[in-house]
């Protein structure tokens, strides 16, 4: 008994044994591996969406579907030629079934029949194969897909109709001319004693200013803001001859009223002459009569010139005259690459002007060109001259793109004081001038530009009578392109004092002057013009862009008596766009988004249209993600 | 009777101990034979998956070459499998294709197949047929890669199945 016992022990181990073995023999059989399976899926899934991308309709769909499409209408023949994801898009985008049928039709006889597909694009299920005897979705092991970015479509967009676009021939547009001051001054004190100048020389400068209005222009609003070398000159105003005012006050603001009995489109001629300031001919007051650098005119009108943005090649100088040797300070501003410059002035034949004395001043500091004689009373300074004494103090024409910089003609011998007004000194505007060689950043004559004042600013931080040591300007520009921003400042500033001059253009600093840091930028006496283009990048953005001034004690500026500006292009035409079921709404939509860029300041009084009609496949929308995804 | 026994007993434990001894040593073999086999199947695997890529991705180099400046063996042009390559393909030793293949030891054949399974013909020239290598004979294994691809037949494009198949 006891072995019959033993025995069955023995055979049911056994048996175990065996089950156990087969088991595991079993579970360590295993099938292809899930990565190889896995990479071949990936494979079929990149080569149906390289058939679809890169074989045309034609190529890879049965002739009989396609002729039922052609026949009914759902394809037109051009179709067949265009890409196989193209038409599918289109069909898509138009929420046609035959999608579905099409996506099928080109993959079903080449995906193996023991994987299982699906097509989307964006999502969208466009055929899924999971109700044939294929493989279904909810059973796959492995699941794989590919995607592809194609560009062209737009759900719910019409595939065929009419697309156009709109150009404006003729605007009329709200613009401003900003006509700035050049820094221009004279002796009218008879003797320099010390610091303080006395006794008037009955010298009195006469400025004019040129204010170039175009001819079809209607005038909206126009104002003059004069401000004199020293707080106690006076001064009168005329404008093309005609007396307007005499101010007893260091500036004067003219308005329209002031002006519009004189003021006419075409050219002006405003002058203002200066004289001693001080009642008493024996007293004290400002060594020099003239402009400090803050005058300004502005003039806002209408007009259907596309175009009023003068080039810089040629800045003229202001015609002065006086009796003592003049100090001429001309601000030069080129947003474009500088190749050569010249400075040419037109002093009369008759003058009797021995000498001019041209000097350069960039970021503050003055460097020598040279003195000339006056010849028949001219006297001119050639690039190569100009270069070289640039060169021989380390700067060059590079470094001068999108900022100001000056010439200085001292015309005889500068001084504060002249005692005896010995002959006119005549400085021939319409033919005195920079000539600049550059290029201009980009064809800017194929829009409309715009210049605008900045007039959103904010001050604080104040030194007395209107003076501020912290500015800031707030200026937006969306949708156009920018072109560049200027500045004139009245300024005041404390003799001897070393203060900080801080700009910064969005969160960009564009001059620093720390006292504390010899390597700073040097401190600029005359802080009377700035200005930057679009360089660098992000300091003037087609956005919301800020200019923040900011100095410590020492030095001030008075934001109302100063001016900012900026000139901008808005594109004058716009370009095809959606898809319109008739050319009348194709137009009518083109139109509209040729007013909206234009803006409230241009309307367009001529626009001429392009329009051309599409059909089967649009071109004009997407992307669109298509995707195919594989499983077993 | 005991003495008896206890030698039946000891019978059937011997038999049994040879048993499971044989039955395990059977195993062990076996399991060594599938591990080898495996990894034969993995790489077999790897290079038919890299070879059928190199095949329908790449123009090869030169881009337009022929079994005498052939650099590198690829039949992708323009969106199609080019059969003027596959051609080329077909005038050029096995040995040297198997080496630039980078096959190894496995041996190859590569296939055009229509959506109807068949071998892919020339239209003027039936008895050309695009496909080329050994055919499988007397196969321990065989790993079967299969691209998706469209070729232009005298004219006519039709979509069709590139088969690579490795086998040892």
């Amino acid at each position: 008994m006891k072995g019959i016992v033993l025995t069955l022990d023995a055979v049911l181990a056994l048996l175990i044994m065996v089950s156990v073995i087969s088991l595991l023999v079993f579970f360590r059989t295993e099938a292809t591996s899930p990565f190889f399976t896995a990479q071949q899926l990936h494979s079929l899934s990149e080569d149906a969406l390289t058939i679809l991308s890169e074989s045309t309709l034609r190529e890879v769909t049965n002739q009989s579907l396609l002729n039922y499409y052609l026949s009914n209408g759902i394809l037109n023949e051009s179709d067949l030629d265009k890409k196989a994801i193209d038409v599918i898009g289109a069909l898509w985008a138009a929420n046609k079934p035959e999608t579905a049928n099409i996506s099928k039709d080109i993959l079903n006889d080449i995906i193996p029949n023991n994987i299982g597909y699906q097509v989307l694009i964006n999502g969208d299920n466009i055929y899924n194969s999971s109700d044939t005897s294929r493989p279904n979705y909810n059973d796959a092991t492995i699941e794989i897909s590919s995607a592809r970015i194609a560009s062209g479509y737009e759900k719910y967009k019409p595939t065929s109709g009419y697309v156009a676009r709109s150009l404006a021939r003729a605007v009329k547009k709200n613009n401003t001319l900003v006509v700035m001051g050049d820094v221009i001054m004279s002796s009218v004190s008879k003797k320099l004693s010390g610091s303080t100048c006395q006794g008037n020389n009955q010298n009195e400068p006469n400025i004019s200013y040129i204010v170039d209005i175009p001819n079809d222009a209607n005038i909206l609003d126009a104002y003059w803001f004069i401000e004199s070398a020293w707080v106690d000159n006076k001064f009168k105003v005329y404008l093309n001859g005609n007396f307007i005012l005499e101010s007893s006050t260091p500036w004067k603001l003219l308005t329209y009223n002031d002006l519009k009995a004189y003021l006419h489109t075409g050219r002006n001629i405003g002058n203002v002459i200066f004289r001693w300031g001080n009642p008493d001919p024996g007293g004290t007051g400002g060594c020099e009569g003239g402009d400090d650098g803050a005058t300004h005119f502005v003039v806002t009108y209408n007009t259907s010139q596309l175009s009023t943005l003068e080039r810089f090649d040629t800045q003229y100088f202001q015609t002065v005259i006086s009796y003592a040797p003049i100090q001429y300070k001309k601000p030069i501003f080129i947003f474009g690459d500088i190749y050569n410059m010249s400075v040419y002035l037109n002093l009369t034949k008759t003058t009797q002007v021995k000498n001019v004395t041209l000097k350069f001043m960039w970021n503050g500091q003055i460097y020598n060109i040279s003195l000339k004689n006056v010849i028949n009373g001219i006297v001119e300074w050639n690039d190569t001259e100009i270069r070289s004494a640039l060169n021989s103090s380390g700067i060059s024409y590079s470094i001068l793109d999108g900022r100001f910089f000056w010439f200085i003609a001292n015309i005889d011998p500068y001084s504060l004081d002249w005692k005896v007004l010995d002959y006119e000194r005549k400085i021939v505007g319409e033919d005195s001038y920079v000539k600049i060689n550059y290029s201009e950043r980009g064809e800017i004559y194929n829009y409309i530009d715009m210049t605008r004042v900045l007039s959103n600013f904010t001050y604080s931080i104040p030194v007395g009578s209107g003076f501020y040591r912290y500015t800031k300007w707030n200026f937006n520009l969306t949708n156009k392109i920018p072109l560049f921003a200027k500045w004139q400042y009245a300024w005041v500033y404390s003799s001897g004092s070393n203060p900080k001059q801080l700009a910064i253009a969005n969160n960009i600093i564009l001059y620093n002057h720390d006292p504390a840091n010899s390597s700073s930028n040097p401190l600029i006496v005359e802080f009377v013009r700035f200005g930057y283009d679009t360089n660098p990048e992000g300091v003037l953005i087609s956005g919301n862009n800020k200019f923040e001034l900011n100095f410590s004690s020492g030095y001030a500026i008075n934001p109302n008596n100063s001016l900012g500006e900026t000139t901008f292009l808005i594109p004058a035409s716009v370009s095809y766009d959606g898809v319109f079921e008739n050319q009348t709404n194709a137009i009518n939509d083109a139109n509209q988004r040729l007013r909206n860029l234009l803006g409230e300041d241009v309307s367009a009084t001529e626009i001429t249209n392009q329009s051309f009609s599409v059909a089967g496949v649009p071109y004009m929308w997407g992307p669109v993600s298509v995707r195919i995804r594989m499983w077993t | 009777m005991k003495a008896e026994l206890f030698s039946s007993d000891f019978i059937i434990s011997i038999l049994l101990f040879f048993t499971v001894l044989t039955i395990i040593t059977i195993y062990y073999q076996n399991l060594q034979t599938d591990v080898y086999e495996s990894n034969i199947r993995n790489d077999m695997y790897s290079k038919a998956i890299k070879v059928a890529s190199l095949l329908a991705e790449s123009s090869g180099y030169p881009q337009f070459w022929n079994s005498s400046n052939v650099k590198v063996i690829g039949l992708y042009d323009s969106g199609k499998f080019n059969l003027t390559k596959f051609e080329e393909l077909q005038k050029m030793n096995y040995q040297n294709v198997k080496t630039m293949l980078g096959t190894g030891v496995y041996n190859f054949n590569i296939t055009l197949k229509n959506t109807t399974e068949y071998v892919v013909e020339k239209p003027s020239n039936p008895s050309v047929k695009y496909s080329y290598g050994t055919p499988l004979v007397n196969a321990e294994q065989a790993i079967l890669v299969k691209r998706l691809g469209v070729i232009d037949l005298e004219g006519n494009s039709s979509k069709v199945v590139m088969e690579v198949i490795l086998w040892i």
